[in-house]
């Protein structure tokens, strides 16, 4: 026994001596600020410092500008995959300082127009041994930043606001949430940062559920998903009209648009239970009639 | 002979046929009284932040033109200070009190196949982690190009067994004759259509300005959200020889 254990420490020890180096290959980026936005004026210069923190594997950096666009309702952003072509806007940007912490500067150009242009400042790394002779894949991981930028001669924005899949139907079962999912469509070309109010009026005229709505930005030409979820259980007693008032107001609070609809609230499921408890009791006292005779 | 009453012969009738349909309704008001209601888990509470509706802003780095330093943002009164300035700056998540960073990981920068072998599957894969305060983030994917050879020689995207998936529709793929070169995610947030670990997509190519694909989607915060990206291979018969590489890039996006 004792042998058999020698002969193994033996023939393992060399493999002690020469180990097989496991190298950690991952990274981590991170940025801030991750969102900007810019609201500036023709011939107006503005500067933004940008941070990017690594860890991880040794690192090549580079900040690139990137066209973005809106993707969907909830927004998430598309970024073009190749770096902008700085003469396609009406924007200078110049980029300087370190790799990882650049500063940004903004230039607008002379216009009598209002416009914006959404862009991503996109942090591209590559490990810098990450190079294999062998049938391979290089994975570049990338962080972006994104910068709204809004171009406006005087300040005033543009709002061309609108409530969309406000409906709902006319009768609501008080044993459920009631819970519709409405959005913005902003078809201006400019975005805009909304407030709004959410209420639910009874028929009594009181206001039975208040929500304020997060103020959300709105790209240009692009529609938001209302947030916090408009959900309202109604109690055991609200029963009847209720009206459902939405209003989107500006920041300053001057009213952009609203909307109002009325839904029924009735007991719809205890009345089909009362329903069939009817007819179950008429079938059986009918029944119960026949089988006496 | 005797001759049963009428009325015994009816009343026995009767009890077998209520007896299951009594049943039936009392079945039917239970399931009525005691359904489940189903509640939207879109809540944007956490223990992890808070949401401030106020006057809040996060900034974040200096902005500066030739008159005016600012370190702040001014919020409510942005329109006056537009009007003296030219330019009103907001930095960070707007109304919302973050307590951690944007950031983003992956666990190797290369991806390593080895030899290949005609007409079998080679497989790798690594994990992409994301935390992103806000209201979530997306997490898109591009090649640079195909598999290209140092003589020029590529290996096609996977076009999966049906031969019907696209950069932004994954289906199963598990037939090894089927050559290419693709990927599936599993983890948190991933796109609906990687429907389970047999599902794969082509990457875009950008050289061939393909747009990027989605592969993590979230519109909410989210700490340490994880996705395994499983990369397959399958070279043809007829393959040129050589050492094929590629780069691929990851791009996380917060959302604004």
């Amino acid at each position: 026994m004792k042998k058999i254990i020698f002969l193994l420490l033996l023939l393992t020890f060399p493999f002690s001596l020469f180990p097989s180096p496991v190298i950690a290959e991952s990274v981590n980026l991170s940025i801030n600020p991750p969102v900007t936005e810019i609201l500036l004026a023709p011939g107006k210069k503005i500067s933004q410092v940008f941070t990017l923190q690594t860890s991880g594997l040794s690192l090549a950096v580079t900040p690139e500008i990137h066209l973005a666009k809106p993707s969907d309702s909830h927004g998430h952003m598309t970024i073009d995959p190749n770096p902008l072509n700085p003469n396609s806007l009406p924007l200078t940007i110049t980029i300087s300082g370190p790799p990882d912490n650049p500063t940004l500067t903004f230039e607008a150009a002379s216009s009598d127009v209002s416009q914006d242009v959404y862009l991503a400042l996109v942090f591209r790394s590559v490990g810098e041994n990450s190079y294999s002779p062998t049938n391979s894949t290089q994975i570049s991981p990338a962080i972006s930043a994104l910068i709204l930028v809004t171009i406006t001669p005087d300040g005033l924005i543009p709002t061309n606001l609108a409530i969309r899949d406000f409906t709902l139907p006319p009768l609501h079962d008080s044993w459920l949430p009631l819970t519709p999912t409405p959005s913005l469509v902003n078809s201006s070309s400019i975005m805009i940062r909304p407030e709004g109010q959410y209420k639910i009026i009874s028929p009594t005229g009181k206001t039975v559920f208040s929500l304020s709505l997060y103020p959300n930005l709105i790209l240009g030409n692009s529609s938001r998903t209302i947030t916090p979820p408009l959900s309202w259980s109604p109690k055991w007693y609200d029963l009847g009209p209720y009206r459902l008032h939405l209003t989107i107001t500006s920041l300053g609070d001057t009213k952009i648009t609203e909307e109002t609809k009325t839904i029924w609230i009735l007991p719809l499921r205890l009345l089909l239970v009362l329903f069939i408890l009817a007819i179950t009791f008429y079938y059986f006292t009918t029944h119960q009639k026949i089988s006496i005779l | 002979m005797k001759s049963i009453p009428t009325g015994l012969t009816l009343r026995v009738t009767n009890t077998i046929a209520i007896k299951p349909w009594g049943f039936y309704v009392a079945i039917c008001i239970l399931f009525l009284f005691f359904a489940s209601i189903v509640h939207a888990q879109t809540s944007l509470d956490s223990p992890n932040y808070k949401i401030r509706l106020g006057n809040f802003n996060m900034t974040s780095g200096t902005k500066s033109s030739a008159n005016y330093n600012l370190t702040d943002t001014v919020g409510q009164l942005a329109a006056e200070f537009f009007n003296n300035s030219g330019y009103h700056v907001k930095a960070g998540f707007q109304y919302l009190y973050t307590l951690y960073n944007f950031s983003f990981s992956l666990s190797s920068l290369a991806i390593n196949f080895g030899s290949l072998t005609p007409n079998t599957f080679s497989t790798a894969s690594h994990t992409l982690t994301i935390t992103a305060p806000g209201q979530g983030y997306s997490v898109s994917a591009y090649a640079t190009s195909q598999l290209t050879s140092s003589a020029g020689s590529t290996i096609a995207d996977t076009t999966c067994d049906s031969g019907s998936c696209t950069e932004t529709a994954a289906n199963p793929w598990i037939i090894s004759t089927n050559n290419g070169f693709g990927y599936n995610v599993s983890g948190n947030d991933v796109a609906t259509d990687f429907i389970d670990s047999t599902y794969f997509r082509p990457f875009p190519d950008s050289s061939a300005s393909e747009a990027p694909a989605t592969i993590m989607t979230t519109a909410s915060a989210g700490k340490n959200r994880v996705a395994t990206i499983n990369y397959k291979l399958s070279p043809s018969s007829t393959q040129a020889g050589g050492t094929y590489t590629t780069q691929i890039v990851f791009i996380a996006t917060p959302v604004y």
